[in-house]
């Protein structure tokens, strides 16, 4: 670290550093899209982006607005199926699924956090953990059991009853973050999950999600225009108009 | 500053005579600041001796020396690479990037791969700070944070700027003409 | 208020486009629906009065001088074949051979009919043209012409004015001067008259509330918007002023609408019957005064109701934004309820005593109105009770989301289904009063077997000419002649009835269990402990009222026996039966008081009797035994009332609860979104909302219905003393239909649960 007396005081990038992040061993790809187009009436939201995501990796896709990145997500996520291209899941083709299939892959496979307005009011916080387990057909003792554990990995103990009106909006999203990891799936879709955050909430929001899902090698899929979210990613892509630009590796 | 590289990619166009170079120094790239005369010929020495610039003639009409420069193939090299080479991102870049930009945009480059590689030259700085965040102590995180601010500033900056290349670019041929 | 704002308060109103246009149309339609009823309310007591003046010409306006009369009637109600049917006889006053020229004519008729002759009403001539000729047309006479309208209750009511002789009115004729034009006082029984106010206020009230709670459907929507602008710097004075341009936007449109309902719908209400018949359309019309009074309450409600809303917002505009827990509904909310049962109760006791004044008839008729609103007042909190259950149990997510839900909002779950509720309470009310009307319909007389027809002959000697007859109608099997007497005992003081006719061949004519006619010739039906002393004076009047003869009667102890084992069972059986034999020629001269025609049980023969019968003798009465008949027919008619309310709050409720379960789910809409996105299928959330209006809606009609079951039961006990039996088992079908239809309209709202929440839609970019 050197400190001059005109330039700011910085730290030497080609420092080596001791990290806390796990090294990720290249492994198999979970999650593949080859040639992906969607179209919105006339629009052309993808023009064919290919894209592929490991186990365990976490990924940020960036652009401008408009640019399809959210578009990008639901056509990974099985929300929408695409009007061209395929999506490969584990290696099993699933962009011509039908609608029940998909969501059936949804619940069981992947989790989900929006920016805001995703957990039901009048449930509690345990109630709206436990929610995806309840889906899959859970009893509803055992998931609130498996829902309750994920309150003090994330700094939340205590608030199990309490509602999400009456939590700040950083507690909030970690409620969020622990409902779509609960089903210990093997994507994570989280769209601009510190959008409506502060800084310190949403570094705090980021650390645990990229964290927890460490630990249960879950990979993320990480759609957001800050940086500093993008670097608790390991890698961007950016997306403009339609397609992949920018230098991915 | 990047003084050297900015007067590379003006001789880069066609040789210029120092004098015009400081001209179009100050409407592209400084016009807040106007370069110093002994500045532009003592760089212009420095890119000489180092084989970038050539002098391509020398013309004593009435009034002060006017000596014309040319690029070489080692300066037009050297151009090449600082221009695709994205910078080392540090805090305090804007004067770099801004010739960066306005740069390509003059000679006609496409700014969007530029563009794309500072941001992942920034995003990868970024990545290590934020490990490095994680890993040490207070005064480390808060000194690996306001590196991180300020990247994110430079970063905006970048997309911003990208956003309104169309723009720029009208802009700056504009003054082109002008001159 | 100025010009301006109004401008502003309008344009707030239909702010959202088309959601709001839709809005405000099922608003002021609910409005307008409102008021059509109430103005049908308004209107029933002057149709009624209409329909009581236009028949009060019947009821003879006897004088007692005689010689002032200008001719006699008497009038006659029975039936042909079940349906209701009215004569009225007019004869010349005793004086004249016929009728004088100042003689008054009824209304609806051109001249009175010489005797023989009969003017008809149009649905009585339509009858007589299709039945056989000796069936009705003996009864009546010759047809002259019809009865206009003027003297009709009703365009179905079989009425005839028959000319008769004087003889045949006998003691029966009131000597008149003219006919009423105003109507005497209601012979209604009180438990009757308790039951029809009962009936007006149970229909009233549910539509009362549902026009209140329809103008708060836009509530929420309007309440967000005027919390923006307090937020900007509205004052609570400014921000209630255009809540109220916006109430009364809904209502100024609605109440005037609400005319247009009621002249369009009047002709279909005109066709509901009661009390018999149907009515002329024109009969119903509200009186001007009331009309546009109601005009004016219904804008005051409406203004009042938004008012109400906007006290929040007075308070804190925040209060509206921030979605925190709205306070639970206290459980005190069930009090009015209870003090409504109370009240009735106490003043169901007052009521029992007096003899059908107004004052304790308007506070059973307050308080049963003051149990409907409770079950309106208590209802949030019963539903937010069954969230709370349903909450707790909920296994599935589709439960606990719903039950939640409920819990949170319980006032905007109840509301649109509060209209339903109180029919339900209602209609099982009514349906409890149906079940106690058809149980004790007319236990007058002693059961006869079917196919044997009664005739009491009441002209003078007619009985003979009436016996005379019976046996060439065509269907008579056998007629039997019963004679009847007093007996007066040695001291003069204890009177007994006594019919003389042999047991055996009455008793093939009755049906009376555990009756032996023995070997006796004298049977008793007394009390335990009395018997028969030993010798009577048989007394007896003849058809003119003068005294026969007295016999003497002696009776041997040793042939008496009683008739059945149990007297206390037996109804319309005199004290004793005499065989002829015991009065020898003596009892030659005893006068023929009732015959029992055994017919071969064909219906037309019945008819066949009557009408030969009363063609000899009009005043006669005839009874023909056809099952039960409802002795107070206006009960069955009420039910039914009461059961065309149910429909219709049915479909108003079905209407609001498409609405606010749409409003439901657009305020979850984002929610719910993102749940499909995470893979929650379709499926369930329409179970969710199938959960969220079904669940409150049949526990609290459950409730309800028991509460209406068991306030009728308690009023029917306590204002009379006959039995009261359980209703009917049709009410659960009843009830099961009216859910299943409201239920229909929330089905029908199914598909576009799915386009609303479709995760597609999600672009947060």
């Amino acid at each position: 670290m050197t400190a001059s007396p005109d330039s700011v005081v910085t730290i030497e990038p080609t420092a080596t550093v001791e990290s806390k992040m796990p090294v990720v061993p290249s492994m198999p790809a979970v999650l593949v899209a080859s040639g992906l187009v969607k179209r919105f009436g006339q629009t052309e939201a993808l023009r064919g982006v290919d894209f592929s995501l490991a186990r365990g990796e976490v990924v940020a896709v960036m652009g401008p607005s408009g640019s399809g990145k959210s578009t990008l997500l639901h056509c990974l996520a099985g929300i929408l199926p695409p009007d061209g291209g395929s999506v490969t899941f584990e290696g099993a083709r699933i962009d011509d699924l039908g609608e029940g299939d998909r969501s059936r892959l949804r619940r069981t496979a992947f989790g989900f956090v929006f920016q805001f307005g995703q957990l039901v009011p009048e449930l509690s916080a345990l109630e709206n953990v436990s929610l995806p387990l309840l889906l899959n057909g859970v009893r509803r003792s055992v998931a609130e059991a498996a829902a309750a554990e994920w309150f003090p990995r994330l700094g939340l103990d205590g608030m199990e009853r309490r509602r999400p009106g009456e939590m700040s909006g950083g507690q909030s999203q970690r409620v969020a973050v622990a409902r779509a990891l609960v089903t210990e799936p093997s994507v994570v879709f989280a769209d601009e999950p510190t959008g409506a955050l502060d800084t310190i909430a949403g570094e705090q929001v980021m650390e645990l999600l990229t964290s927890a899902a460490a630990r249960q090698n879950t990979s993320v899929l990480l759609v957001t225009h800050e940086a500093r979210v993008a670097a608790f990613a390991q890698r961007e892509i950016v997306i403009r108009d339609g397609r992949v630009s920018g230098s991915a590796r | 500053m990047s003084v050297p590289h900015a007067l590379l990619g003006l001789l880069e166009r066609e040789p210029h005579h120092g004098y015009d170079l400081k001209r179009l120094f100050d409407a592209y790239f400084a016009p807040d600041r106007p370069l110093a005369y002994a500045q532009v010929y003592s760089t212009l020495a420095r890119m000489e001796g180092r084989g970038q610039v050539r002098l391509e003639g020398v013309e004593r009409v009435d009034g002060p020396d006017r000596r014309r420069f040319a690029i070489t193939t080692d300066g037009q090299a050297e151009l090449e690479r600082w221009l695709s080479e994205p910078l080392v991102p540090e805090p305090h870049l804007q004067a770099a990037l801004f010739t960066k930009v306005v740069l390509a945009i003059l000679s006609g480059r496409p700014v969007e791969p530029l563009v794309d590689a500072e941001r992942h030259a920034h995003l990868e700085r970024m990545r290590e700070l934020t490990a490095i965040r994680r890993a040490g102590a207070l005064q480390v995180a808060l000194l690996a944070d306001y590196c991180m601010f300020h990247l994110e500033a430079d970063l905006r900056w970048l997309d911003v700027t990208a956003a309104r290349v169309d723009d720029l670019r009208a802009q700056i041929l504009n003054v082109t003409e002008k001159s | 208020m100025r010009f301006s704002e109004i401008r502003l308060g309008v344009r707030l109103a239909l702010a959202d486009g088309r959601r709001s246009v839709i809005t405000f149309g099922l608003t002021a339609l609910a409005v307008a629906i409102g008021t059509g009823v109430m103005l049908f309310a308004v209107s029933f007591m002057p149709a009624l009065a209409e329909r009581d003046s236009r028949a009060a010409w019947r009821q003879p306006d006897r004088v007692e001088d005689s010689s002032q009369a200008r001719l006699s009637m008497a009038v006659f109600q029975d039936d042909y074949a079940g349906q209701t049917l009215v004569r009225v006889l007019l004869a010349p006053s005793t004086a004249d051979a016929q009728f004088t020229a100042d003689a008054p004519v009824p209304p609806g008729l051109s001249r009175l009919p010489a005797p023989g002759e009969a003017y008809v009403s149009p649905a009585l001539a339509d009858l007589l043209a299709r039945t056989p000729a000796d069936e009705l047309a003996p009864r009546i006479g010759t047809v002259m012409g019809t009865i206009g309208p003027d003297g009709l209750r009703s365009p179905q009511e079989l009425i005839a004015v028959i000319g008769v002789d004087p003889a045949q009115l006998g003691t029966w004729a009131n000597p008149i001067v003219g006919f009423r034009t105003a109507p005497g006082p209601h012979n209604l029984p009180p438990v009757a008259l308790l039951i029809l106010v009962l009936a007006v206020v149970g229909a009233l009230v549910p539509v009362a509330v549902f026009v209140a709670t329809a103008t708060r459907l836009a509530a929420t929507r309007r309440e967000q918007r005027l919390a923006a602008l307090r937020l900007i710097g509205a004052t609570p004075a400014q921000v209630a002023r255009l809540a109220v341009v916006e109430a009364l936007l809904y209502t100024g449109i609605g109440a005037p609408a609400g005319i247009l309902v009621f002249a369009l719908t009047r002709p279909l209400v005109a066709q509901i019957p009661l009390d018999g018949g149907t009515w002329w359309p024109e009969t119903i019309s509200p009186p001007l005064a009331e009309a546009l009074a109601l005009m004016v309450v219904v804008q005051v409600v409406g203004a009042l109701a938004a008012l109400a809303g906007m006290r929040r917002l007075a308070l804190s505009p925040l209060g509206v934004q921030r979605r925190v827990t709205p306070p639970r509904p206290s459980a005190l909310r069930l009090v009015p309820t209870f003090a409504g049962v109370v009240t009735l109760l106490v003043s169901l006791n007052i009521f029992r005593n007096s003899t059908g004044e107004i004052g304790p008839l308007a506070v059973v008729g307050a308080s049963f109105a003051a149990i409907i609103i409770g079950i309106a007042f208590a209802g949030p909190w019963l539903t937010a009770l069954v969230g709370r259950v349903l909450g707790r149990i909920a296994r599935g997510p589709s439960a606990l989301l719903a039950g939640r839900r409920l819990a949170d909002d319980p006032r905007g779950s109840f509301g649109s289904i509060a209209g339903v509720i109180m029919a339900v309470f209602v209609a099982s009310a009514f349906f409890t009063f149906a079940a106690y009307a058809t149980a004790h319909a007319g236990d007058f007389d002693a059961p006869i077997k079917p196919g044997v027809v009664l005739t009491v002959p009441y002209g003078a000697n007619s009985a003979d000419a009436v016996a005379a007859r019976l046996p060439n109608v065509q269907g008579v099997r056998s007629v039997l002649a019963v004679k009847e007497v007093s007996l007066v005992d040695s001291r003069g003081s204890y009177e007994m009835q006594a019919w003389v006719v042999p047991c055996d061949t009455l008793m093939a004519a009755m049906a009376i269990p555990n009756a032996s006619c023995g070997g006796t010739r004298i049977h008793t039906i007394l009390p335990p402990g009395v018997s028969l002393q030993s010798s009577y004076v048989a007394q007896a009047f003849d058809d003119q009222g003068v005294r026969l003869p007295p016999v003497e009667l002696r009776v041997d102890p040793t042939r008496v026996a009683p008739l059945v084992p149990d007297a206390s069972r037996v109804q319309g059986l005199p004290d004793v039966i005499l065989d002829p034999s015991t009065f020898g020629d003596a009892g030659a001269g005893f006068p023929v008081t009732r015959l029992y025609v055994t017919t071969d049980d064909a219906a037309a023969s019945g008819e066949r009797v009557r009408a030969a019968v009363q063609a000899v003798d009009p005043t006669a009465w005839v009874f023909i035994p056809s099952g039960k008949v409802s002795s107070v027919p206006q009960f069955a008619e009420v039910a039914r009332i009461v059961g065309l309310g149910l429909i219709g709050s049915l479909l108003l409720a079905g209407c609001s609860l498409a609405v606010a379960t749409m409003t439901g789910l657009l305020e979850r809409r984002r929610e719910y979104t993102f749940l499909r996105a995470a893979g929650m299928p379709v499926s369930r959330l329409r179970v969710l909302v199938l959960l969220q209006a079904g669940v409150p809606l049949v526990v609290v009609s459950g409730f309800s219905a028991l509460l209406g079951v068991v306030v009728a039961q308690a009023i029917l006990r306590m204002a009379t003393v006959a039995e009261v039996p359980m209703p009917d088992p049709s009410l659960v079908g009843v009830l099961g239909v009216s859910l299943a239809v409201a239920m229909a309209v929330v089905v029908a709202t199914l598909p576009a649960v799915d386009g609303l929440t479709r995760p597609t839609s999600l672009r947060s970019e």
